[in-house]
C-alpha cells in the first residue's frame, strides 16, 4: 500500500464488495457517544459501534476531527446582537442585585459633565497659548526678514563727534 | 478553555446560568460550525439554531449531556456541527452527486450481479471504516491514523487484513461459480 492508498486492485475488490451492498447499516450514535470516542473514552465494543456508523457516514469523522483540534484553536468573536438574540432564548430577567451592580457601575451624571467641561477649558486653553505662541514666531520672523538693513533697526550709527563729545562730558558719566 | 459551568443552574432554566453559558460557548459554537456553512445558511442563523436545540423542550438536549463521558466543549463541537448539518439536508433537493456513486453502478455495461449473499460480519467495523476512508473519501494513511486517534502502522494492518479477507471470501466466491 502506497501513501495514498492502495494499488488498483485492492480498490477493485472494495468497490465489489460495495457493489454487493457491503455499506454497513448503522444506527447514528447520539451526540455524547461521539463525543466520547473524540476522546477516547469508550469500550471497544462502543468505539466499534460508532465506527460501524462512520464507516456508513464517514462526513461524521470531520465533527470528531473538528471536536478534537478544538483546544487548538481560539474561540471566535461573537457579534452581540448574536449573543443578544441566544440569550433572549430563555426568559426571565437578570436578578435584581446584578442590575444593582450594573446601575453602581455607571458614574454619576455630574461626574460627566466635570469631565467634559475639563475637556473643554483644556482645549480653549491649549488653543490660546498655540495662538500666542504663534504670534510670537511671526514677529521673530518678520525682524529676521528686515535684519539686511540693519541701519533701519539699530538707527544711524553715531558720528565721531558725538562719540568725542560723550567721552568729554564733564559730568563723567 | 475549562467545561466549569453550572449545568445545574442551566437546566433548572435560570436566566443568569443561560446568559453566562450563550457568552462562554457562543465563540466555540461560532468555530465550530463556520466551516460547514453552505448552500447560503448564514452561520449566524445555524448558531441560533444550536442553542434554540439546546434549550428547546426544556432543555431535553442539555440534559442528556454527561460530563462523566466528554467534555462540554467537546459535546458542544458535535451537537454544533450536527445541527448545521441537519440544516443543510433541509434546504438542499435530495440530489446524490455522481462522484457518490460507485463506478460499478455508473457502467453502460454492469457487470454480472453477484449472487452471493454478503456475509455479515466478514469486515470488521474498523476494517471497513479504514477502507471507506481510504477507497471514498481518498484520505492518506497519517489523516486517517490521526482522525481515529491511531498509530499509521495500525491503519496498515487493518487494511492488510481487511483485503485478504475480501481476496479470501471473492477467491471463493468465483470458485463456486465456475464449479456450476
Amino acid at each position: 500500500m502506497d501513501s495514498k492508498g492502495a494499488g488498483a486492485t485492492d480498490r477493485r475488490l472494495w468497490q465489489r464488495w460495495q457493489a454487493l451492498g457491503g455499506k454497513p447499516r448503522a444506527a447514528e450514535p447520539d451526540a455524547l457517544s461521539l463525543a466520547a470516542y473524540a476522546e477516547g473514552r469508550l469500550t471497544e465494543a462502543e468505539a466499534e459501534a460508532v465506527e460501524a456508523w462512520l464507516a456508513a457516514a464517514p462526513e461524521g469523522l470531520d465533527d470528531i476531527v473538528a471536536a478534537r483540534a478544538f483546544d487548538q484553536r481560539p474561540p471566535r468573536l461573537v457579534y452581540e446582537h448574536i449573543l443578544s438574540n441566544a440569550c433572549d432564548l430563555v426568559p426571565g430577567a437578570a436578578p435584581a442585585n446584578i442590575a444593582n451592580l450594573m446601575l453602581r457601575r455607571q458614574p454619576p451624571r455630574w461626574r460627566n459633565a466635570l469631565a467634559w467641561s475639563s475637556i473643554a477649558a483644556s482645549l480653549v486653553c491649549a488653543s490660546m497659548v498655540g495662538f500666542s505662541m504663534g504670534s510670537d514666531a511671526y514677529a521673530n520672523l518678520a525682524g529676521t526678514q528686515t535684519a539686511d538693513s540693519a541701519s533701519e533697526v539699530l538707527g544711524t550709527p553715531p558720528s565721531l563727534d558725538t562719540l568725542d563729545n560723550y567721552f568729554s562730558d564733564d559730568s563723567g558719566t | 478553555m475549562t467545561d466549569a459551568v453550572d449545568l445545574q443552574a442551566l437546566i433548572r432554566g435560570e436566566k443568569t446560568a443561560w446568559n453566562g453559558f450563550v457568552r462562554r460557548y457562543a465563540g466555540l459554537i461560532l468555530s465550530a460550525v463556520r466551516g460547514t456553512a453552505r448552500h447560503g445558511i448564514d452561520v449566524e442563523d445555524i448558531v441560533q439554531e444550536v442553542f434554540t436545540r439546546l434549550c428547546k423542550d426544556d432543555f431535553r438536549l442539555l440534559k442528556t449531556y454527561d460530563a462523566a463521558r466528554a467534555g462540554l466543549s467537546t459535546w458542544l463541537t458535535i451537537v454544533a456541527r450536527s445541527t448545521a448539518r441537519d440544516m443543510q439536508r433541509r434546504r438542499q433537493p435530495a440530489l446524490t452527486p455522481i462522484d457518490a456513486v460507485p463506478e460499478m453502478l455508473l457502467a453502460v455495461t454492469a457487470e454480472p450481479k453477484e449472487k452471493l449473499r454478503l456475509p455479515d460480519g466478514l469486515l470488521s467495523p474498523r476494517q471497513k471504516l479504514v477502507l471507506t476512508l481510504l477507497y471514498e473519501r481518498e484520505m492518506e494513511v497519517a489523516e486517517i491514523a490521526a482522525a481515529l486517534g491511531i498509530d499509521p502502522q495500525t491503519v496498515r494492518s487493518t487494511h492488510h487484513k481487511a483485503m485478504l479477507k475480501l481476496r479470501e471470501h471473492f477467491a471463493d466466491s468465483d470458485a463456486a461459480r465456475e464449479v456450476k
